[in-house]
């Protein structure tokens, strides 16, 4: 550790992560008259690092950060168990496999999608923002890696747009290329696609042997104020035979839906039991209310049955609260949702919950997905919920 | 008083009487807000805040073999657990959470002259509450001795008010709730503070501080850095940082 690395050690309170620890810790820094600079660029990598990767806090992250700073790889150490036992590694070894590969430029833990022969798909759930000053891309990056396929496939990227505004191009690139902010169309992408909110669209890559890919996704044209939409990906890879490179599609997708995206008001009946949605909700502010609403209408189901909404938050920071009314409730801008039939709050990023309620006889509900009160006001994440009826 | 080459025998007139004098401040902030709703952390308070110690209590923080500047010895448990009982009434040596890291209490001699001895040292230890526990990140202390009249000239022992500086399980029906926060002010002392002496061997607290806490941590052996050293040595070097980032201190026992 000591020839390879220079080490130190930050308590996640300092950096400010803990979000109750914030305001009694600022005081006691003004009281004492000390200060700690947040702004820094190794100090912003470490913030950073602790929000990137497909799941977001944990007591100790261990880092690695590259000389100019910029993040190399993350491990959780709540996710260290799990991850051992994934790749059959003593914890020793296995943080040593972590450290190598932090090296050699495989960034484990940064939200990397990793496919294997055993786990040759993965899904991203998360948002993408259109540009407001020409030239300038807000990217989402993927980085995907097919370094387990050594005699190469063909990497198969399914993608579902979600409904609010902003078209967004998808672009494939190898994995040392950084997307730039200021390029226009990227010169050296590998391939790419575009589409509207809604679209489903699909990009295919072959690689003659495994590596490292970037999947950058921005928002389209340039518009005044910014537009926040989801996506949703299914990321797969189909291995080469031995005695071919022939091309072999990935079995059919059974993670993302064929239909394309609902509108804001989805129609259940015994043809249709369920129709899937992607959206974004927004963080309301502590103690305030900012849904997006989904109006459901299962008034075909005259005998009843169960609604069952399930619901995945996306990868951005902010957790989500949802809830479900009765179609003739005006929805509150404010306070606990008392009229709520039933509520399903606090869903982190990356996780998933489900809303069940039993209903008598047909009707039209309405469906309010909204960021939780601990995150910070205005802050957005991507939703996917797939609604459903059991008839009774 | 004793010399062998450059290691000194320390003793204590055990004859003598210390009156210390304890403190504890109340809790200023807690993550969970558990030191106000948990009556019996919202009143922690001394058990006594004064109180006579035979000096021969104190002879437990004192090596029973002759030893140089800047090495360790482990100091006797039921001296230590005499004088944690002035702040509370149950103090325990061997910690609930436990990753075979944390037990032991540990003193360095950091500085000596003719006249003089400065002995540093650190115990991990907890009290045991009613309806849980409450650790102190650490009791770090030194102990100032007069070498001819085997007197004790000075003596702290307090928890250092770094940022979170304690831990604390509250358990009720449902289970024990893990908290971390920061009490301004827990210490016991006696004496009085020497400034500006002249000794003739010594080494830098911080380098005892080391010495002490790689008795508890075998990850000492990593050459950790702060962070304005890193800021510094990462491009000098054009080496990768490795970084642990935890809820509350590495070095301690507050998390």
């Amino acid at each position: 550790m000591n020839e390879h690395f220079i080490n130190i050690w930050v308590a996640n309170s300092e950096l400010g992560r803990i979000q109750s620890l914030r305001e009694p810790i600022a005081k006691r820094r003004e009281r004492e008259g000390k200060t700690f600079d947040t702004s820094h660029p190794l100090i912003q990598a470490m913030i950073k690092g602790g929000k990137t990767g497909s799941k977001k806090g944990s007591p100790v992250d261990c880092l690695v950060i590259a000389p100019d700073f910029a993040l190399m790889g993350r491990q959780m150490v709540n996710e260290l168990r799990e991850d051992c036992e994934r790749r059959g590694l003593s914890r020793r070894e296995y943080y040593l496999t972590f450290l190598k590969e932090a090296l050699e430029g495989k960034e484990p833990g940064l939200g990397n999608i990793v496919l294997t022969r055993e786990h040759p798909w993965q899904s991203v759930l998360d948002l993408f923002r259109t540009p407001t000053v020409e030239n300038h891309q807000d990217w989402t990056v993927v980085t995907i890696d097919t370094t387990p396929f050594e005699k190469g496939g063909t990497l198969t990227i399914d993608i579902e747009i979600g409904r609010e505004e902003g078209e967004a191009a998808f672009y494939l690139f190898d994995g040392d290329r950084v997307p730039s902010t200021t390029e226009g169309v990227p010169k050296d992408m590998l391939t790419w696609v575009w589409g509207e909110p809604g679209d489903t669209r699909q990009i295919t890559h072959r690689f003659d042997r495994g590596q490292l890919f970037k999947l950058g996704v921005t928002g389209l044209w340039v518009k005044e104020e910014a537009c926040i939409n989801a996506f949703r990906t299914k990321i797969s890879v189909s291995e080469n035979q031995k005695e071919s490179l022939e091309e072999k599609r990935p079995e059919p997708n059974e993670d993302i839906s064929n239909v394309p995206l609902s509108e804001l008001n989805v129609l259940l009946d015994s043809a249709q039991l369920s129709q899937e949605i992607l959206d974004v909700f927004r963080a309301p502010g502590e103690g305030y209310q900012d849904y997006t609403v989904v109006n459901i209408d299962a008034t075909a189901f005259e005998g009843g049955g169960t609604l069952i909404i399930d619901v995945h938050v996306g990868s951005a920071d902010t957790s989500g609260s949802f809830d479900l009314f009765d179609g003739n409730t005006e929805l509150p801008t404010e306070g606990y949702p008392a009229d709520a039939l039933t509520s399903m709050w606090g869903i982190r990023p990356n996780q998933a919950g489900q809303i069940r309620h039993l209903f008598a006889r047909g009707k039209v509900f309405k469906f309010g997905a909204t960021g939780d009160w601990y995150g910070e006001k205005g802050q957005t994440n991507a939703f996917h919920a797939k609604i459903s009826v059991e008839e009774n | 008083m004793e010399t062998l080459g450059n290691k000194i025998t320390l003793n204590l007139d055990g004859n003598a009487e210390v009156n210390v004098k304890g403190f504890i401040a109340p809790i200023e902030y807690t993550q969970y807000n558990f030191h106000v709703e948990w009556d019996e952390l919202a009143n922690l308070r001394v058990a006594e805040p004064e109180k006579q110690h035979p000096a021969s209590v104190f002879q437990a923080f004192l090596p029973s073999e002759p030893v140089s500047v800047g090495e360790c010895w482990e100091i006797q448990e039921e001296g230590a657990l005499t004088l944690l009982k002035q702040l509370h009434p149950n103090p325990r040596l061997k910690l609930t959470i436990d990753s075979g890291d944390s037990r032991g209490l540990w003193a360095c001699l950091r500085a000596d002259n003719d006249g003089l001895a400065e002995i540093m040292f650190r115990i991990h230890a907890e009290f045991i509450m009613e309806c849980g526990k409450f650790t102190p990140s650490q009791f770090a202390g030194h102990l100032v001795i007069d070498r001819h009249q085997e007197k004790i000239v000075s003596f702290k022992m307090y928890v250092p008010p770094t940022t979170l500086n304690f831990d604390a399980g509250w358990t009720r029906d449902e289970g024990t709730a893990a908290e971390i926060g920061f009490c301004p002010k827990m210490e016991l002392c006696a004496g009085t503070q020497l400034h500006d002496v002249e000794f003739t061997a010594s080494i830098t607290e911080e380098e005892a501080e080391r010495a002490l806490s790689s008795r508890f941590y075998k990850f000492q052996k990593i050459n950790w850095v702060s962070l304005e050293e890193a800021l510094e040595m990462a491009p000098a070097q054009q080496k990768p940082i490795h970084v642990i980032s935890v809820d509350g201190p590495l070095f301690d026992e507050a998390c």
